[in-house]
């Protein structure tokens, strides 16, 4: 950790590194509060492998067909709002079981990137980058994007804060009241998209689905409302990325893999702290003390 | 004033009907029950008057439109059972989405309108907790005033008295007398004793609708509509409580 405070001021990548890691926990805790309330985990599960796909064809057009505008990012920003749109139509509209459709677009998509990747000549290490994160080999013209992606989310959240909620909270009941509710699904499928592609970059297509979660849940345990949680969250996004990423600096661990075990052992202690809160509250450690909810429960 | 009229009106999911030949009229300032057996179509009739789902056949006008234009002056509570209880919103915010627009934040005056819905329902100091904690009945009460923060011309109640502590059950239902004094109120409800003290017709819907005045529910009524030989029970002294 000292290390890591050390070299901060002399190496960029460093900097680099931590300004992205804050950068994307501004999206992730706003999005991971809609993720975890509206219970679309999987979904974003699903989407963030998909991902691979994308980079993958954006990798093999670049390197292969030569098109040197073609980033991997577009790639994945591409992949993550087509693999939002269908899951979303599926979802509203569709006959099929949506758990198979997500799982489908889940191992499709896998798949794709790494026949993309197989396929271009000498460039096989970038795979383990895209699967697990490379932080620490972020560019400026990436974290420029990454901003741009913030600012979007996150304007688009301000705007139709309210409008989220009511559809989060009771889809139906918005419909009466004349929301679109399908558009505002499919709308916040689509910025969950956009930040899956942000924490890629912070963690890589396979554990994004803890930063977009972890946080947010454990925000949920203490938050008595919507944005209470979004702030709660992306503060432990902010100081779970750059911990995770100066613990691993040291000892040379990966970046990505550390800022997730670090996610982990916050949920870990908030589940057991907020147990031992409520036990201490009723006086008993028994079954009902692990719901705070029925604990707290008045009669009419 | 005629605000709902439903002309041989018929619903089927999947070619299986559920509704048939409904012929019936709610006047301004009714205040009706909806009762029949589970699966009799109390539901879906609701949603045929709010525009949810679409009549396979006749004619469905609220307030002298198609259901879908008119719903925005209909105010709805559901069962809250389908809502996710760990959801983090106080009392006051879920009121307030009775006042949510197609876009935009709330203002000040969504703010005061939610504040009244709630003290009409006898809510008021119970803004700031969080929905999760309320009770059955609270929850209910919250929902009412959801619907109610929209300045409803008619409200639906889908199975109010579900979730009741049979010590606010009095209670409750002054406060939807008191309501229907100033709109239409239509209730689904499973509880005759509630509906036989309380509303003035029932409307008995079971493939097919048939609206008797409360006075004239007598037990054959009932046997025909539920198919089945009823006892009718006046439990106003049960000691059991759902809710406590």
């Amino acid at each position: 950790m000292t290390v890591f405070f050390a070299d901060l001021p002399r190496h960029a990548f460093l900097q680099y590194a931590l300004v992205t890691g804050l950068l994307v926990s501004l999206a992730c805790g706003v999005i991971g509060t809609y993720v975890v309330t509206r219970r679309i985990s999987y979904i974003a599960g699903g989407i963030s492998h998909s991902v691979l796909g994308g980079m993958g064809a954006a990798f093999f057009v670049r390197a292969v067909l030569g098109w040197e505008g073609v980033r991997p990012l577009h790639g994945a920003v591409a992949a993550a709002l087509v693999s939002a749109l269908v899951i979303g139509l599926v979802s509203l509209r569709g006959k099929e079981r949506e758990d198979t459709v997500i799982s489908a677009i889940w191992a499709i998509g896998m798949a794709l990137g790494v026949i993309f990747i197989a396929r271009t000549p000498g460039y096989a290490e970038e795979l383990m980058g895209y699967l697990f994160g490379n932080i620490l080999m972020i560019s400026p013209r990436e974290i420029e994007l990454v901003a741009a992606l913030d600012l979007a989310v996150l304007a688009t959240v301000a705007l139709f804060y309210h409008q989220f909620q009511a559809v989060c909270f009771d889809e139906e009941f918005a419909r009466l009241r004349g929301l679109r509710a399908d558009l505002y699904y499919l709308l916040l499928l689509a910025l969950t998209a956009l930040t899956v592609v942000l924490l890629v970059t912070a963690v890589g297509v396979v554990m994004v689905i803890a930063l977009l979660t972890l946080p947010a849940a454990v925000a949920g345990l203490f938050a008595r409302s919507m944005w209470r949680m979004m702030l709660l969250s992306v503060i432990l996004c902010a100081l779970i990325t750059s911990f995770g990423l100066a613990a691993s600096y040291g000892p040379d661990l990966p970046a990505g893999a550390t800022i997730v075990v670090s996610a982990g052992a916050v949920y870990l202690a908030a589940l057991v702290w907020r147990r031992f809160a409520a036990a201490f509250r009723t006086g008993t450690a028994g079954a009902s003390a692990a719901r705070p909810v029925d604990s707290a429960r008045v009669t009419d | 004033m005629t605000v709902i009229t439903m002309e041989d009106a018929a619903f089927g999911y999947d070619g299986r009907p559920v509704l048939e030949h409904v012929d019936f009229q709610v006047q301004r300032g009714d205040f009706l029950s909806i009762v029949g057996p589970n699966g009799g179509g109390k539901t879906t009739l609701l949603k045929l008057i709010l525009g949810l789902v679409q009549p396979t056949a006749g004619t469905v006008r609220v307030l002298g439109e198609r259901p879908e234009t008119a719903r925005k002056r209909l105010g709805y509570m559901p069962q809250h059972h389908h809502l996710d209880d760990r959801f983090p919103m106080r009392a006051l915010d879920v009121v307030l989405l009775g006042r949510i627009r197609p876009i935009g934040p709330f203002g000040r005056k969504d703010r005061e309108r939610a504040e009244t819905a709630l003290a009409e329902v006898g809510l008021q100091g119970s803004e700031h907790r969080l929905f999760a904690e309320l009770s059955g009945g609270q929850k209910q009460r919250v929902l009412i005033a959801r619907a109610l923060a929209a300045d409803p011309e008619i409200l639906l109640l889908d199975e109010p008295t579900a979730h009741l502590d049979y010590r606010v059950e009095a209670d409750f239902y002054d406060l939807l007398r008191g309501l229907s004094r100033k709109l239409t109120v239509l209730l689904v409800s499973h509880d005759l004793a509630f509906v036989s003290k309380s509303v003035e017709s029932v409307v008995c819907v079971n493939r097919t609708v048939a609206v008797h005045p409360t006075s004239k529910l007598t037990g054959d009524t009932i046997n025909a509509l539920y198919g089945e030989s009823m006892r009718i029970v006046r439990h106003d002294e049960r000691l059991h409580a759902e809710d406590a």
